[in-house]
């Protein structure tokens, strides 16, 4: 059997990793040298029985959902997503994080009440893709503590209605 | 590396279309990210698969890889081929899945050795085979298995040196910036794992018990 050394420049020249030089000497005792040749046939046999394993393959919609996360990291506000942070980041006040952290807990908790009140008005829709969704309505959800209020679309039609709004527009009070 | 050397080689990197696909996502080209993406998951999924045996931890592995990537993008120099840097970050994050995978067993199972998986004898193995089978050679399905186990017997450098080698057509330099080793170290490494290798699956090769002489 081949030493350590031989073995080395035996599968590197199969590799064609090998300089001219040395894969010259390799291929001289491939002539003169059955054993080696034995070797070199074994390797190589051997070697191609990788080619049994099964190929793999992404699952559907890899890709997009990939993308999505990306979209989604992008979305979160002041979130920088470096894997080496700069030495300014480290400085940052934790007042910042704390504010993130909160933000994100804020749009959780009213996309919980928008997805619910969705549900009450007959919306109510399951969706294979609940981020994409946030995404959409974000500008919704920002401001549905305001919309809340209101209440319904009928009192705004009735607020409209009632000119209560032009008198105001054409006399404004001091 | 000179100067002028160095300049040949980048131009040399510039011409891969995966790097100009790569130069595009810099600037922020979200479908250029959708083309490499397309190119490189089912290739870094497998490399993943063959390295955890698990297509779901493999998937979760390959989108980190991508996201690491995009989060780079600003950073990204063209040093390299593309599919070099790509697959730098993959042995980073497969050397610490398999890390920490090792530690939760060697918790798990205290007092058990948590060294390389050993085939079953292969002269018994064969000895078996031949005596259930027609003739002596197994099936692909079987093959198939044998092959898997015969890679597991490898440690998780051999094995990724040795897929890189076989998947990928990578190059010993190729190999040696993804794993951030010398070429000398993978040189060492692919000996090693193919000798192995070849000492497990050989008996299947001749349906016979007998080695190659020394």
């Amino acid at each position: 059997m081949s030493s350590d050394k031989e073995k080395e420049e035996l599968i590197a020249y199969l590799d064609g990793e090998l300089p001219d030089e040395s894969a010259s000497l390799v291929e001289k005792s491939l002539v003169d040298d059955a054993a080696v040749r034995s070797d070199v046939e074994q390797l190589t046999k051997t070697f191609d029985l990788l080619d049994l394993l099964p190929p793999a393959k992404a699952s559907d919609g890899f890709a997009e959902k990939t993308l999505t996360a990306i979209r989604t990291q992008q979305s979160v506000p002041h979130t920088k997503v470096t894997e080496k942070p700069s030495p300014v980041e480290k400085f940052q006040p934790d007042v910042s994080r704390c504010a993130i952290a909160c933000g994100i807990r804020v749009v959780a908790f009213l996309g919980l009440m928008f997805a619910a009140t969705a549900g009450f008005n007959g919306a109510f829709k399951q969706s294979s893709k609940p981020i994409d969704e946030l995404l959409t309505e974000f500008p919704v959800i920002q401001r549905l503590d305001e919309y809340q209020e209101i209440g319904d679309v009928e009192f705004l039609k009735t607020l409209s209605e009632s000119g209560l709004f032009d008198e105001r527009d054409k006399a404004p009070q001091d | 590396m000179s100067s002028a050397t160095h300049q040949i080689d980048q131009i040399a990197w510039l011409r891969d279309p995966d790097v100009q696909r790569m130069l595009r996502v810099r600037d922020d080209d979200e479908a250029a990210f959708g083309e490499l993406v397309e190119a490189y998951q089912n290739r870094l999924i497998g490399i993943f698969t063959h390295v955890l045996h698990d297509s779901s931890a493999a998937e979760d592995l390959a989108q980190e890889a991508f996201l690491r990537v995009y989060r780079a993008r600003h950073r990204y120099q063209p040093t390299a081929k593309f599919a070099t840097w790509l697959f730098r970050i993959a042995n980073n994050l497969a050397t610490n899945r398999l890390r920490s995978l090792s530690r939760r067993k060697e918790v798990s199972m205290k007092g058990a050795g948590s060294g390389r998986q050993s085939l079953p004898n292969p002269e018994q193995l064969a000895a078996e085979k031949s005596a259930l089978m027609p003739t002596r050679q197994l099936d692909n399905q079987e093959m198939r298995e044998v092959v898997r186990q015969s890679l597991d017997t490898l440690n998780d450098r051999q094995r990724i040196a040795l897929l890189l080698n076989k998947f990928e057509h990578m190059s010993y330099a190729d190999i040696a910036a993804s794993m951030d080793l010398s070429v000398q170290a993978v040189k060492s490494l692919l000996t090693r794992a193919r000798e192995n290798l070849r000492i497990q699956l050989e008996p299947y090769l001749t349906g016979s018990p007998e080695r190659g002489s020394n």
